[in-house]
């Protein structure tokens, strides 16, 4: 199965146009899209943390999650590239990651937005777009 | 999420009218719900990138919001943005108009500043590389990049409610005339570091006087023309004089 991602770069922002077959697939093709950029690895593991979101659609959980993650390589060094027990709802998300430690967060992402957001069923699977604030 | 957009108005070049060499100017009757004109500045090379995308209608859209004052005005930077463009100014009365996030922007208090050097472009003579140099190894940018300052969680809060007046005078990070010569004297006076949420600061802690990445830039520049001689003057800027021009902002504290 070929890459499921994709990115289209603008001026100050990142679009991710995402697809799977799941709505939960959709989240870990967010997560690889951002720790594809995320910078250079140390070569080490981090360890495996929970996470917790609640949010009134899946939309607004897809922004969370990057956001999430976004902190997580910010803050703490790591590029999320695994995801356990991913337990989602329309409303919430739960589930625990792990990912490479970084020698440094090197991500153009600052912030998922709400602008043109999209999460949506289609004939094929789920379909999502979210842009990123670089 | 915000309403999906029900209708698009898309603005020509035919619609947009040229005032000066450098002023251009969206008529308020180009599309019926603005309420006020729209007024670029920018040469006609800037316009023509602006004519590209959705720049000009999220411009003429700035236009048509509630208790909008005056006109709607377009930086020469001005692109596309998510609501307002990116590098759009517009204020809304205070009694009756509308306060729009989208105004304010993702990335709170990012913005560009221009830094006037006491330095003529003759006088720099062959050190043009070896500043641009400096410059580099000086100012850390890119993503996630670390600043010099290490804050503990008092500091960042001073930083955050008295902002350039606790950098100057008790850091030592720059001059007591600077604060006259920085909007607002580089302090919001109902600055609360405590709504800051602990998640922003812990973001934001080591990027104080980092330049970050995306479309922040630090530019060398020198005033090649002057287009307004009075409004030069009152800014202090000469002909010739170099200038620094700088876009960076809240970084990781503003999200």
């Amino acid at each position: 199965m070929g890459s499921r991602r994709r990115t289209v770069e603008h001026i100050g922002e990142w679009k991710l146009l995402l697809w799977a077959d799941a709505p939960a697939e959709v989240f870990i093709e967010a997560a690889r899209a951002l720790a594809e950029r995320a910078g250079p690895r140390l070569g080490e593991r981090s360890e495996w943390q929970p996470i917790r979101l609640q949010a009134r659609d899946r939309a607004g959980l897809l922004v969370d999650w990057l956001n999430e993650l976004i902190f997580l390589g910010e803050t703490r060094g790591v590029a999320v590239e695994e995801v356990a027990d991913l337990q989602l709802t329309e409303t919430t998300l739960q589930c625990r990651v792990r990912g490479a430690r970084l020698r440094e967060w090197r991500s153009p992402a600052k912030a998922a937005t709400f602008h043109d957001l999209r999460f949506e069923p289609t004939a094929q699977g789920w379909r999502a777009s979210v842009i990123l604030d670089v | 999420m915000p309403p999906p957009r029900t209708e698009r108005h898309s603005i020509s070049r035919a619609a947009v009218r040229q005032r000066s060499e450098v002023v251009y100017e969206i008529p308020q009757q180009a599309r019926a719900d603005m309420r006020v004109p729209a007024r670029i500045y920018a040469d006609a090379e800037l316009l023509a990138e602006m004519l590209q995308g959705d720049t000009l209608e999220q411009l003429t859209n700035v236009a048509t919001l509630p208790g909008i004052a005056g006109y709607v005005y377009g930086m020469p930077d001005m692109h596309q943005g998510y609501g307002f463009p990116v590098g759009a100014v517009a204020a809304t009365a205070a009694d009756q108009g509308v306060i729009s996030p989208g105004g304010v922007g993702f990335d709170i208090n990012c913005g560009v500043r221009l830094l006037a050097l006491p330095v003529m472009r003759k006088e720099l003579g062959g050190h043009l590389e070896g500043l641009l140099e400096q410059f580099a190894a000086a100012i850390p940018a890119g993503a996630g990049r670390q600043g010099a300052l290490t804050l503990q969680d008092d500091e960042l809060d001073a930083v955050l409610e008295r902002g350039c007046e606790y950098l100057i005078r008790e850091r030592g990070l720059g001059w007591e005339a600077d604060l006259a010569h920085i909007e607002s004297g580089g302090c919001l006076a109902d600055a609360d570091a405590g709504k800051v949420s602990t998640r922003a600061k812990e973001r934001g802690r080591g990027q104080l006087g980092t330049l970050g990445s995306g479309n922040h830039f630090l530019e060398l520049q020198w005033v090649d023309r002057i287009a307004d001689e009075k409004g030069a003057a009152a800014l202090g800027l000469r002909k010739e004089q170099l200038t620094v021009l700088i876009h960076t902002g809240s970084r990781g504290l503003g999200h």
